[in-house]
């Protein structure tokens, strides 16, 4: 496996580097191709690291909307050897019905993002420093909107106050040794030119042999040069989430339970995700939270079909549900683990404090795979949105859907009697975002090079 | 049934079919009223290499033929009228006559719930939301329900009686469900395994190798079968693999951008597809056994709403048309990409084997192996054999399988009982 021809974010997200930037970036009006790749050459590949770097106190990862590919000078049959759904982009009505958003709704991405910059750093200064070192008297590129600038929230918490980021996949190849029990997942589920769960490899845009001078052999398009391994799709959503309504309904919503658990707010707020505040997750500690399970991921659902513990609907069980869908669990995991994401999203907005500030804030959220359709998109329309997910009836993600038509509760199964909110708030609503391509280091030189 | 129509007008019924509408609202417009009809939909089969064309009328009801035909004839066919007028030889003074004409055998056949009626399913569904309702006000009046441990026959004594006095019009208890008598598959499957070993004790008896040769003669015709296949497995593959994975043309990008915008607007799903077999006797009679397998398979074995392993499919049917091409038409739960993703995690055995007699599917091995767990080939091939379903409805388009089951479930206990675990499970339905 050639580690150093992955970008650093497969790996990993960085947690010790607390400031983060992400940069769009389009090419000026009346550049051409060569003078965008130059620019981007000279100004922005020098700090992209790969998982081998020594990474600088601040870094970057780069990655193209089809709008940055063809400013770089890929064309539309080029274009065409990328998935449809990134060719549309997140914003094109198929894709928007796809993932239930209601793009009127966006300030971010609506005509398209073409490429994007994330810049992470040790401080918030040296953050704006190294993106301004990339951008400032640039002449090819400007910034396309402003920035969105990841914000700082303690222990690793989301704005709702629920630590985030404990559940990730670990990679074949590119985690050395597996965190935890769990079976590291393919290689190919997330990068190109490795075999993926199926023992293939996954489909990987590529280039004419005319055009593609330099580039090797495609391993999947006979006859065609490669321009995917190493490479990944990056989706990157910006969801603005209501802290204050939240809270309210957290508030209302548990009142009939008063009496009959013990911290009714922490309770009903740790069904809706599935782990407590802490992290804990439900399945191990039904009843309290617990901190000492705060990061404990190896539980499954298999003993728990029926959601005494974790209802079924819970965000975590929606996202990954394990060994919970029919018909059993073994079948259950092994196709789940065809849909897994690798999320390496950050808070932006300052925190809430205790009354409501007008300000908005959300997550960045960030996942990589390698079929944007089998996995993210899956996850986000038959897992987050649908309102059949395993056996449901009317319900879509407690904490992150879109309350579409026909979603209007929650289920909390309990012996004997269930409690089943109804009319939930929408809490998160995707303010925009876009797909990307992160190529494999080699083929971002070679794209970003002088060619013929 | 399929109705010809010549090719130059396609365009013209193409565009009838639009004005009904895409919609499951639009395509009760002209089935919404019919007497236990499930699904429907009418789709443009386009011109194949023969130059035929049809519009396909697919419906799935309850009861006989003959009063459904009457309804079709005095409702659909009016309503649609512009569509069946592109129809070669479609007589709008003897549309029955016309109707009849075009039906085809289904070659297989499954349905996720078996012996239940639109009407109990329809039933079931407001037993469900009346209890979830009565349930909720319950609660409402008095949250020391919320209380764990308590005993559920109490609650659900109350609640049976609240939905006996407010909602009389509401069956409960059992219904009668008819289901195929699995009694005669298994005794054919009797039948032929003793026929074998009586011929091997046969053998057996008249010569000393005698049940060897038995075994030699009964398995060389599969050996056989095994090789050709195998051959023609392995010309196949080659031309397969020297094409890249993605390669629609704009012709079906179009298509999928149509598609695209028709998915995924209810929480069921329809999908109609079209794919030419490969030639020769050797595919044709394959394809047919196969078809023949799962048609069995679905009417004995998964009578209760499983095939394979998929618990999304309301109902799903292969025919083969007039002039060889294999048509599938599918009601499902979800979305296209689950769908597709339980063919291939679930039931790709089934699947490849009744595809992978068909052009361009991707390599198989012995039949059924390799095919459908080419994952992303066989989604870009799925896809490219799409059709558009133009005019789709469905009595119930907010149920999924498993919904349809649980209600069905929950109507079945709706009756008093003295058994706590009984009312515990009956509680958990709601
Ligand atoms: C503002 C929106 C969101 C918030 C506040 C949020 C919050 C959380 C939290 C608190 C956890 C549990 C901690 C952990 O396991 O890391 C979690 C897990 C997860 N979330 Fe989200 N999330 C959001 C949106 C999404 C979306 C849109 C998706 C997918 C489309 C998603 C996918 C996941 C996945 C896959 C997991 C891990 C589940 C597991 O493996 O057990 N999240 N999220």
């Amino acid at each position: 496996m050639k580690r150093a021809d992955l970008q650093a974010i497969v790996a990993s997200g960085f947690g010790d580097r607390g400031a983060a930037r992400y940069v769009f970036v389009r090419a000026r009006a009346g550049s051409t191709p060569e003078e965008v790749r130059a620019e981007l050459a000279a100004r922005a590949l020098p700090h992209v690291v790969s998982i081998e770097s020594n990474k600088p106190h601040a870094f970057a990862q780069l990655a193209f909307g089809p709008g940055g590919l063809r400013a770089i000078g890929l064309d539309d049959e080029e274009l065409d050897t990328f998935p449809r759904e990134f060719v549309q982009g997140m914003a094109h009505p198929e894709r928007a019905r796809v993932n239930g958003d209601r793009v009127d709704e966006w300030h971010l991405g609506r005509g398209g993002l073409d490429v994007l910059i994330a810049v992470f750093a040790g401080s918030d200064g040296a953050a704006l420093a190294l993106e301004r070192a990339m951008l400032d008297g640039a002449r090819h590129l400007e910034r396309a909107c402003e920035p969105l600038v990841a914000s700082r929230l303690p222990d690793q918490t989301e704005h709702f106050g629920f630590r985030d980021g404990v559940s990730q996949p670990s990679i074949l190849g590119v985690h050395g040794d597996p965190r935890g029990p769990e079976r590291p997942v393919p290689t190919g589920e997330f990068v190109m030119g490795y075999e993926n769960v199926y023992g293939q490899l996954p489909a990987a845009p590529s280039l004419s042999p005319a055009r593609g001078v330099g580039l090797p052999e495609s391993r999947v398009s006979p006859g065609r040069r490669d321009l995917g391994d190493g490479g990944a799709y990056l989706v990157l959503r910006k969801l603005e989430q209501d802290v204050f309504a939240w809270r309210a309904w957290l508030r209302e919503a548990s009142r009939p339970l008063a009496g009959y658990v013990a911290d009714p707010e922490a309770y009903l707020g740790a069904k809706v995700v599935g782990r407590w505040a802490s992290g804990a997750p439900l399945v191990t500690c039904p009843r309290a939270d617990d901190p000492a399970h705060a990061t404990k991921n190896d539980f499954d659902y298999d003993l728990d079909l029926s959601g005494l513990a974790c209802p079924r609907g819970a965000h975590i069980r929606r996202t990954n549900p394990r060994g919970a869908l029919p018909p059993s669990p073994p079948r259950s995991r092994a196709a789940v683990e065809t849909r897994r994401l690798v999320r390496r999203g950050r808070p932006y907005g300052p925190p809430a404090g205790d009354a409501p500030d007008g300000e908005a804030r959300g997550l960045v959220f960030v996942c990589l795979c390698a079929n944007l359709a089998r996995q993210f998109e899956f996850v986000q329309q038959t897992w987050v949105e649908g309102v059949k997910f395993d056996g449901g009836w009317s319900e879509d993600d407690p904490l992150v859907g879109a309350r579409r038509a026909g979603a209007d509760r929650f289920t909390i199964p309990r012996d004997p009697v269930r409690y089943a909110p109804r009319g939930l708030p929408r809490f998160v609503t995707a303010r925009g975002g876009g797909y990307f391509f992160l190529p494999g280091m080699d083929r971002l030189r070679w794209l970003l090079g002088a060619r013929g | 049934m399929v109705l010809p129509v010549d090719p130059p007008r396609v365009a013209e019924l193409e565009a009838a079919l639009a004005e009904v509408g895409v919609t499951v609202d639009d395509g009760a417009r002209v089935f919404g009223d019919l007497s236990g009809l499930h699904f429907a939909r009418l789709v443009v089969v386009p011109e194949g290499e023969d130059g035929r064309a049809w519009l396909a009328l697919e419906t799935n009801f309850d009861g006989e033929l003959a009063p459904h035909l009457d309804e079709l004839v005095a409702r659909v066919v009016p309503r649609a009228r512009a569509a069946f007028a592109c129809c070669r030889g479609f007589s709008l003074d003897d549309p029955r006559g016309s109707l009849l004409a075009g039906r085809l055998p289904e070659r297989a056949f499954y349905l996720g719930h078996q012996g239940l009626t639109v009407e109990t399913i329809q039933n079931d569904r407001e037993v469900k939301r009346a209890l979830s309702d009565l349930l909720d006000d319950e609660i409402a009046g008095d949250p020391a329900l919320l209380a764990e441990g308590a005993d559920p026959r109490p609650v659900m004594r109350r609640l049976l009686e609240r939905l006996a006095r407010e909602r009389p019009e509401l069956r409960t208890g059992d219904l009668p469900r008819p289901l195929h008598d699995a009694g005669g598959f298994h005794a054919r499957l009797w039948g032929i395994a003793l026929f074998v070993v009586a011929l091997v004790l046969a053998g057996a008896a008249l010569h000393p190798s005698g049940a060897w040769i038995v075994v030699a003669l009964l398995l060389a015709p599969v050996a056989a079968l095994a090789v050709a296949l195998g051959l023609a497995e392995r010309r196949d593959a080659a031309e397969i693999r020297d094409q890249p994975i993605r390669h629609y043309t704009r012709d079906e990008l179009d298509r999928l951008a149509t598609i695209g915008l028709i998915e995924d607007g209810s929480p069921q799903n329809a999908l109609t597809h079209l794919v030419t077999p490969k030639p020769g006797a050797l595919r044709a009679s394959l394809l047919r056994f196969v078809l023949w397998g799962v048609d069995q398979l679905g009417k004995y074995v998964y009578r209760y709403g499983s095939l394979g392993a998929i618990p999304t499919i309301h109902f799903a049917r292969w025919v083969i048309l007039d002039d060889g091409r294999l048509l599938f038409f599918s009601n499902y739960d979800g979305s296209w990409e689950s769908y597709l993703g339980d063919f291939v995690d679930k039931a790709n055995e089934g699947l490849t084997g009744v595809w992978s007699n068909t052009r361009e599917f991707p390599p198989t091995k012995l039949l059924v192996f390799g095919g459908a767990r080419q994952e992303e080939r066989f989604k870009v091939w799925t896809r490219r054999n799409q059709l558009v379903t133009q005019v789709w409805y469905s009595a119930y388009p907010d149920l999924s399988v498993r919904n349809v089951h649980a209600a069905a479930r929950l109507r079945e206990l709706s009756v008093p009982t003295a058994r706590r675990a009984l009312a515990r499970e009956w509680l958990g339905l709601l």
